[in-house]
């Protein structure tokens, strides 16, 4: 059979994966929250950085754009969450990467998320007080 | 599971004649203690002649009959109908492989990463004396039981890095390069080390232990993958020769 010709012709992606690995979902919304982190440091510094270097008044201006603005002010909390998640889940991968926790990666998933839910509740309740 | 009929969907595909694929569904009659394989046998015996699927030792030991049943990559002889929990099976073909027939997927470009890494033993020549190994020193204890591996391609097709890179090596054959890099006797360690030491190889692994989640002979790839890792990096650093 000449295999490499007929293995081109025959793949047909089935689009089947393994939708209930817990595993998964954690590095997806790793990756999801990293990447928004990366935008929000750049947007924070680069917003900081140009309105410092044009003296302090406009750098006053701009910070009472962002903190007088309600919408601002709520995804602040999104941003908190991402940070908790990012970090427990990194601390989570960290320990794969010494070698501990291998069997028993989902318990340390959802104590880690249960610890994460515990601090960002914490915040929520500080910011709507 | 109160009814005693089976409702099978089984993905169907002969890519020389049909464009796209579709779904038979079929009734089989629940027998106790009936595994997923039976129920595919039952059709292509009694109902549809035509259904192509691989199967051989029906013990869980040959790995030929891995299949994509109700949302995971499974053994269809090592699957108890009863342990889906329904009697509405969906069996579809291991992903991530080029599909033959049905149920029947290609494994040549499963066994051509196997390949890459020099799956065998080669010894080192020096040695002219059986090496000696304590029992208790533990050496062998996480070699051996990843030696259970039986290429079955459960965690190939559940791995969603190997979904979105064709060229991944894999976790069943990072697994089995593991298992002869850790082996202080073998005489090509640093030269599998360069085969896997890539960005194909162990670093396209991001921890998301699919392959742990479907491997019916319970092993944990992620693993042995990250003490790949870890002998890569000491590697460059000349601590592991």
């Amino acid at each position: 059979m000449p295999n490499r010709e007929m293995a081109a012709s025959q793949r047909y992606a089935t689009h089947s994966q393994v939708w209930g690995a817990v595993g998964m979902w954690a590095w997806i919304l790793h990756r999801i929250t990293g990447i928004g982190l990366v935008l929000y440091i750049l947007l924070h510094t680069t917003l900081m950085a140009s309105s410092l270097i044009r003296g302090s008044e406009a750098f006053n201006a701009m910070l009472t754009i962002l903190m007088t603005n309600p919408v601002l002010h709520y995804m602040e909390l999104l941003l908190v969450g991402a940070v908790i998640y990012h970090g427990l889940n990194g601390i989570r991968l960290l320990l794969f990467d010494i070698g501990i926790g291998f069997s028993r990666q989902k318990e340390i998933f959802w104590s880690a998320m249960a610890v994460g839910a515990a601090m960002w509740i914490y915040v929520i309740m500080i910011k709507l007080s | 599971m109160s009814s005693r009929e089976i409702n099978a969907k089984i993905f169907r595909y002969d890519p020389e004649v049909d464009a796209e694929p579709r779904f038979d569904e079929f009734k089989v009659p629940l027998i106790d203690n009936m595994a997923v394989l039976d129920v595919v046998m039952h059709v292509q015996n009694y109902i549809d002649k035509t259904l192509a699927f691989r199967c051989s030792c029906r013990i869980g030991m040959c790995g030929s009959c891995a299949m994509y049943i109700n949302g995971k990559p499974r053994l269809a002889c090592r699957t108890q109908v009863k342990s889906l929990g329904t009697n509405n099976i969906t069996i579809m073909p291991l992903p991530n492989l080029p599909i033959i027939r049905d149920l029947a997927t290609d494994m040549e470009p499963f066994f051509e990463k196997w390949k890459k890494i020099k799956p065998y033993y080669v010894g080192k020549s020096e040695l002219t004396e059986p090496a000696v190994i304590r029992p208790d020193s533990g050496e062998r204890e996480f070699i051996d039981q990843m030696l259970d591996c039986i290429t079955c391609g459960c965690c190939y097709g559940a791995c969603s890095m190997v979904a979105t890179n064709e060229d991944y090596i894999g976790p069943a054959a990072l697994n089995r390069a593991y298992t002869l890099i850790a082996d202080k006797r073998d005489a090509i360690r640093i030269e599998r080390i360069n085969v896997v030491g890539r960005s194909y190889g162990v670093w396209r692994c991001h921890d998301q232990f699919n392959c742990a989640e479907v491997c019916p002979k319970k092993l944990v790839p992620t693993k042995s993958i990250q003490q790949l890792k870890k002998r890569c990096v000491l590697q460059k650093f000349g601590i592991f020769k």
